[in-house]
């Protein structure tokens, strides 16, 4: 009769605390975890994710690959850029497996390439790993139909790594461009803020050869800044870190998610790029379209000159 | 007749053109050379390179492939080997007085003033707080690296195949062998640093 008081007080208390949890994390209170997806996902266009600052390895970090898992089962996206910080602390093959290839296990089965840029936790060795994509190179480019992807290691800016990333944007003649490195050069972040020594010299080239979004972590936290001389930047850093609360009020942001960790979902289809923002417990925390900058300028037939590079070098929309 | 004049007068600037860019590109490759102190520095920075080379050839191949593991132990054997090969290394070996003279120009003179407080934030900024200042150690790998600014990297002579610098909190500057991740020479104090800003909790 006693142990059975005793036992019942115990269930009751085991109640209480799995319910206290449930409702302290909405991951733990959704009925059916699940992705809305609010993407034209459709079949032949460039589908990818996007999980700066995620290799710590713990569980909010599992917790955001689960639900990146869950979002690839309605939107098959092909692969996922990491702006950064992929693997914090020592980077021993048993980190690569537990801060790395255990969380995004899933997505690895699926065949779902990530494609790795260097931030200020990570050694530069990564760039051989063959999960990473990077071609043995701290700075590289890729391209998937229109769109050109450009990584950079903004750890070390060298006068070599600008010469080559001039080169690969002036050469390029796809429609989209996007380049993805980890300190964001517009940023609210009251720790770390825009990094304004990066976008002396980055932000010309952008500016001249056409880059139309530009992608970093660093900042742990999401943020999506205002069009900048026609450039989207877009912060995502979030996806293993979180720094609550850090986004400042400034002018520069056109909006922000920092209580909670998240990632990106990104679809280019033509001239719009399309873009969802999700966190850990799979809210869409903002959404949108950018239209690529070739497609703003008007036709050549009709185009006054305007000291475009693009239109110097005769690709018109 | 006017053809021909005026074929000349276009030949004329294109050459013009040409020739002002190419003294400009000139300019810009020979900035980092013209102080024969600072040649000497980069020659013996290109022949630990090329003893680094040396001991890769005898190891197997790192391609762009490869498993966590190997990377790992391709970094420690290089380490180790080069650390082996140079044991009588001592800070300085690199940085003499005569290069730490000509660099420490190069740094005061970028880090002066509002704009350099920014730098040296940077610089410094979640760079390593105990990272010792010990040529042949291992640059502690638990720890982020400083960002260095783009501007100073323009002024500072362009180091060869992997080699980079970096600063420690302390304000020491660091050449950092990034394929074996070690530290080939020290310069302690090499910036006056930034009183940090307090961090906000990060989880
Ligand atoms: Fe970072």
């Amino acid at each position: 009769m006693k142990y059975a008081r005793v036992f019942n007080f115990f269930v009751l208390i085991l109640g209480i605390s799995v319910w206290g949890a449930a409702a302290a994390d909405p991951l733990l209170a959704q009925d059916e975890p699940r992705c809305e997806i609010r993407l034209p996902n459709e079949k032949d266009s460039i589908r990818f994710a996007v999980a700066g600052d995620a290799g710590t390895g713990g569980s909010k970090q599992r917790d955001v690959a689960r639900q990146m898992t869950l979002c690839h089962a309605v939107f098959p996206f092909e692969f996922v850029l990491m702006p950064g910080d992929n693997l914090y602390g020592s980077e021993k093959p048993k980190d690569y497996r537990t801060k790395f290839e255990e969380p995004f296990a899933d997505l690895l089965k699926a065949e779902v390439k990530f494609y790795a840029a260097l931030g200020n936790h990570d050694n530069p060795e990564q760039r051989f790993y063959k999960n990473f994509n990077m071609e043995g190179e701290r700075y590289y480019s890729f391209e998937k139909g229109p769109v050109q992807f450009v990584a950079l290691d903004s750890t070390y800016m060298s006068p070599e790594q600008l010469e080559w990333a001039e080169k690969e944007l002036r050469g390029s003649n796809k429609k989209w461009k996007i380049v993805f490195f980890h300190h964001p050069i517009y940023s609210s972040g009251g720790r770390h803020g825009s990094d304004l020594e990066l976008r002396k010299v980055l932000e010309p080239l952008f500016v001249q050869y056409g880059v139309d979004v530009v992608i970093a972590g660093h900042e742990h936290f999401y943020e999506r800044i205002r069009p900048q001389k026609e450039i989207t930047y877009f912060t995502s850093g979030a996806a293993g870190k979180l720094r609550k609360g850090n986004v400042e009020k400034t002018d520069l942001t056109a909006a922000s998610f920092d209580t909670d960790r998240s990632f990106m979902l990104i679809e280019v289809t033509g001239d719009t790029l399309h873009f969802q923002s999700v966190s850990r417990t799979g809210q869409t925390v903002d959404s949108g379209t950018v239209t690529a900058r070739e497609a703003e300028r008007p036709k050549a037939a009709d185009a006054k000159p305007t000291g475009s590079n693009r239109e110097k070098r005769g690709e018109n929309p | 007749m006017y053809l021909s004049k005026g074929l000349g007068v276009i030949l004329c600037v294109m050459f013009t053109i040409a020739g002002a860019n190419f003294a400009w590109a000139a300019d810009k490759k020979s900035e980092k050379v013209t102080d024969p102190v600072l040649a000497g520095f980069i020659e013996n920075a290109k022949a630990y390179v090329e003893l680094r080379t040396k001991i890769e050839k005898d190891l197997p191949p790192l391609k762009d492939k490869e498993g966590a593991e190997e990377i790992n132990a391709h970094q420690r054997t290089v380490r180790m080997k080069i650390a082996a090969a140079r044991s009588g290394a001592r800070r300085g070996s690199l940085f003499t007085p005569e290069v730490t003279a000509s660099l420490k120009r190069i740094l005061d003179g970028d880090l002066r003033g509002p704009d350099g407080k920014m730098a040296r934030t940077t610089m410094t900024e979640e760079s390593p707080a105990h990272v010792a200042c010990k040529v042949n150690a291992a640059y502690p790998s638990n720890e982020p690296v400083s960002t260095v600014p783009p501007d100073l990297l323009q002024k500072l002579p362009q180091l060869p195949d992997n080699l980079e610098y970096r600063f420690s909190k302390r304000g020491d500057l660091i050449l950092r062998d990034a394929k074996a991740n070690m530290i080939v020479d020290c310069l302690p104090g090499a910036v006056s640093t930034v009183k940090k800003s307090p961090e906000t909790k990060t989880e």
